[in-house]
């Protein structure tokens, strides 16, 4: 399946694409491994808008055409 | 022991100096810098004096760290009453400055009573005195430093100063050192300039020492690798602090347009990214990062502008690199009045550090001017023909150097945000809280930050608490008050070591506790240290009410508490500040309206 | 076969931590006034250049010294001041055209870098690498004279 991904902060070092394709049924957890990304470093996920929480990345599946975002940690500044 | 155990006591009423011994039982209690800073201004003036009067007390206070070899050693504190918000002050800087106070000997600087004339202050090493200011009054920050310099042929003298906006009291006006690095907040630059003393001048050359600099060497460089391996520490040497900006986007926390909306479709065009985006002619935003002192991080920016932007294009003066954008100058310029200019944004941060003023007081003090300009309140003829409509960069520019030389309209904008919109009858447009301007998050997405704007000492700020974490994890405002509360007491804690924050995306309260240990014979403890840090947060509050605060200025404006947010992760929220609050008293161990109870100030040693 | 320091001014960010490392090593504390080694900045922090003596040639300090002080430890590479020896006339602190070799008041001597006798302390609390200790033949202030105008 294919998946627009909009990655932010300095994770763009990770990943800088705008979109990837996963196997079908995979989820946030597998999405953010087959991008390379760290989960140390990941604030915040969201799918199509939506805050897709740590607990959940496990278990919460992408469909085809989905919008994954991925968020760097917040620290001050 | 890394203090030098001695302080500086500066009168300007009848100009006499004088050398103190630290109190050391307050360093002791109070860690250093923004703690200790708070204690010598308790002990040496009433909370009730008047903010621009003689009887406020302006002091520069460093940490037991700063000047070591410790990673981002540089900081210290400027600290006063806030003409702004008539609270306490306590903006915190780098650069070079804090470090040579040091090593001139003196761990504090407190400066008491009003010049009858201009003056500034030269310190190398035990030779003190007071100079006439004459031929710098009404010159720029950046005049200033060369000037000073000059005058006593010495280069390596590091200089802390205001520029005009100080001199002429803008509320918000800063103290700026090392040309970019600035204790912005809170209008601590129109206090120095209400004492008439336009700059600080410093060079040191007596070292600070260790008592055990064997042990500190090895905690120091360990905590330095430790630095250096964090990824996340790494990201902020690559695209500094304004790589926030786009998770700010993305999450929908980015306060735009004077907080109407919450996401900035011109954000990409101001964001670290586009700092670092080469242009087709081969020009880029950035052209250096740089370190303040003692730092291994080095997440400052140094930024030139575009020779053919209509803001330098003429003007060769400003063709040179200089202090680049934050992500708060960022905000302050960007979304938060709607302009996606890169060059006009990064000049304008030229105007703030060159005259001296906080560039987020005067950003969210612009988009409230756009918003009355926008709904026909304020009209061109006040604003000297300028259209102050959102996403007008030649608005900001043009305002940014007004405000600085306090011309035309940029007095009015000079009142700040809060006194601005009441004169104009529309208070509520004022996104303050105790007067303060916003930083560059919104609480209807970060439902904990909200609540630390709400109980913030010294107004609306993002830096004395850290909820960053359990506000993405959950946006809903329950169990937000505990976490708040704690990175409050830790956060004054770092404030007061002579450390940056931007170290504890890598350091915990164990690595803070080990170098401060190292340093000093005290044994500190993350328990020792979590309880002073709970003693300075419960101090200032004492000092906010003595000046006549109440809990009733622990609140936020009422679009964030009623005007849903249009977009984003927290689409249709409002901050739950009604939820939060009384459950935060209940931890600080207050009274239900926010007083500290007997029992808490004694348990603190504050009854 | 001879080491000697070599700046990379594109990587140094003005940290200080090398003047912070070399005062300690020397004078067991924290004092840059005392560093052999100095960043200078220019344009509002654009470029920050460290800099030290090269160990040159020509030893300008050496041949002026009316007491023979200044010595090539030629194993080292570098030429070391023999306190013992040194009157503090300053003759080598004029003649030095790098200005890397300096009067120190609370001595009555000169300082200059010795290279740490062989392990430069600078080159190891420098956190991007902008001070390098190499093969002579190798090093020598590599200035970028490219830098963006």
């Amino acid at each position: 399946m294919r998946l627009q991904v909009k990655v932010t902060g300095h994770l763009v070092d990770y990943f800088a694409d705008s979109e990837t394709l996963l196997p079908d049924g995979a989820t946030v957890e597998e999405a953010l491994s087959g991008l390379g990304i760290p989960t140390d470093q990941v604030g915040l996920v969201s799918v199509n808008g939506v805050a897709v929480n740590k607990s959940v990345r496990g278990s919460r599946l992408l469909s085809d055409g989905d919008s994954l975002t991925v968020m760097a940690p917040l620290t001050g500044g | 022991m890394s203090w030098q155990r001695q302080i500086l006591r500066v009168n300007l009423t009848d100009s006499t100096i004088r050398a103190e011994p630290l109190n050391m039982q307050w360093a002791s209690d109070y860690i250093g810098e923004r703690g200790l800073g708070t204690k010598y201004l308790w002990e040496n003036m009433d909370p009730e004096a008047e903010p621009m009067g003689p009887d406020n007390v302006l002091i520069f206070a460093t940490g037991p760290l700063t000047g070591t070899s410790a990673s981002t050693s540089g900081r210290y504190a400027v600290l006063t009453k806030s003409p702004l918000t008539g609270a306490i002050a306590c903006s915190n800087s780098g650069g070079k400055f804090g470090a040579e106070l040091k090593y001139a000997g003196y761990d504090l600087l407190l400066v008491e009573g009003r010049a009858e004339e201009p003056v500034y202050l030269r310190i190398e090493d035990g030779d003190v005195s007071l100079h006439p200011a004459k031929k710098i009054w009404g010159k720029t920050v950046w005049e200033t430093e060369e000037w000073i310099r000059q005058e006593h042929n010495n280069p390596m003298l590091k200089v802390a100063t205001i520029g005009i906006a100080g001199e002429r009291g803008v509320r918000y006006a800063a103290v700026v050192n090392d040309l970019h690095r600035a204790a912005g907040r809170s209008g601590v630059g129109a206090v120095m300039g209400s004492k008439n003393l336009k700059a600080v001048a410093a060079r040191g050359t007596c070292g600070v020492s260790v008592d055990d600099p064997k042990r500190f060497m090895e905690v120091t460089s360990r905590m330095k690798d430790m630095l250096a391996g964090d990824r996340g520490t790494r990201g902020l040497t690559k695209y500094g602090t304004n790589a926030m900006m786009d998770t700010m986007q993305e999450f929908g926390g980015l306060p735009t347009r004077n907080f109407k909306e919450v996401q900035f479709e011109g954000y990409d065009k101001v964001d670290a990214r586009a700092m670092l985006a080469i242009g087709a002619d081969g020009h880029r935003n950035l052209v250096t990062n740089t370190a303040c002192f003692g730092c291994t991080i080095a997440c400052g920016r140094i930024s030139h502008i575009h020779k053919d932007h209509f803001t330098i294009v003429n003007r060769k003066e400003y063709w040179h690199a200089s202090g680049g954008l934050e992500y708060e100058t960022a905000y302050a310029f960007g979304p938060v009045v709607g302009i996606d200019d890169i060059d006009a944004c990064t000049f304008a941060g030229y105007l703030m550090n060159e005259h001296g003023i906080d560039p987020i007081s005067f950003g969210v003090t612009l988009a409230a001017a756009m918003e009355l300009f926008e709904m026909g309140v304020i009209s061109t003829e006040e604003t000297d023909g300028i259209e102050l409509k959102f996403g007008n960069a030649q608005a900001l520019t043009v305002m940014a150097e007004k405000t600085g030389k306090q011309e035309g309209f940029g007095e009015v904008l000079g009142l700040g945000s809060r006194r601005m919109c009441e004169k104009y009858g529309y208070p509520e447009l004022s996104m303050t809280v105790k007067g303060q301007e916003f930083a560059g998050y919104d609480s209807r997405a970060l439902q904990g930050m909200g609540l630390g704007y709400a109980t913030g000492n010294r107004g609306a700020c993002h830096l004395k608490h850290d909820t960053f974490e359990v506000d993405m994890e959950d946006q809903t405002g329950s169990g937000k008050a505990e976490p708040c509360k704690a990175s409050q007491d830790w956060q004054a804690v770092v404030d007061s070591s002579g450390l940056c924050m931007f170290t504890m995306g890598a350091w915990g309260p164990e690595e803070f506790a080990e170098q401060l240990d190292a340093d000093s014979e005290g044994d500190w403890t993350v328990d020792r240290m979590t309880e002073s840090g709970e003693r300075i947060w419960n101090l200032e509050r004492m000092f906010n009410m003595a000046a006549g605060l109440t809990s009733a200025d622990d609140t936020l404006p009422q679009r964030l508490l009623k005007d849903p947010a249009p977009s984003g992760t927290a689409k249709g929220r409002v901050n739950e500040l009604d939820l939060m609050l009384p459950e935060y008293y209940r931890l600080r161990g207050w009274t239900d309206d926010g007083q500290p109870t007997t029992e808490t100030l004694k348990r603190l040693g504050l009854g | 076969m001879a080491r000697s320091l070599a700046m990379e001014p594109d990587k140094c960010t003005g940290c200080l931590q090398c003047e912070i490392a070399c005062s300690f090593e020397h004078e067991g504390v924290f004092n840059p006034a005392r560093s052999r080694i100095r960043v200078f900045e220019f344009q509002h922090g654009r470029l920050a250049v460290p800099y030290t003596c090269t160990q040159c040639e020509a030893a300008w300090c050496q041949k002026v010294c009316p007491t023979g002080a200044i010595v090539l430890d030629d194993q080292l590479g570098a030429k070391l001041v023999r306190t013992e020896a040194c009157v503090g006339c300053k003759a080598c602190a004029i003649a030095c055209p790098y200005g890397t070799i300096e009067y120190n008041p609370l001595s009555g001597k000169v300082d200059k870098c010795d290279l740490c006798g062989g392990d430069p302390q600078c080159v190891a609390a420098c956190p991007t690498g902008a001070i390098a200790y190499m093969e002579t033949s190798l090093s020598g202030t590599t200035v970028n004279t490219t830098a963006e105008a």
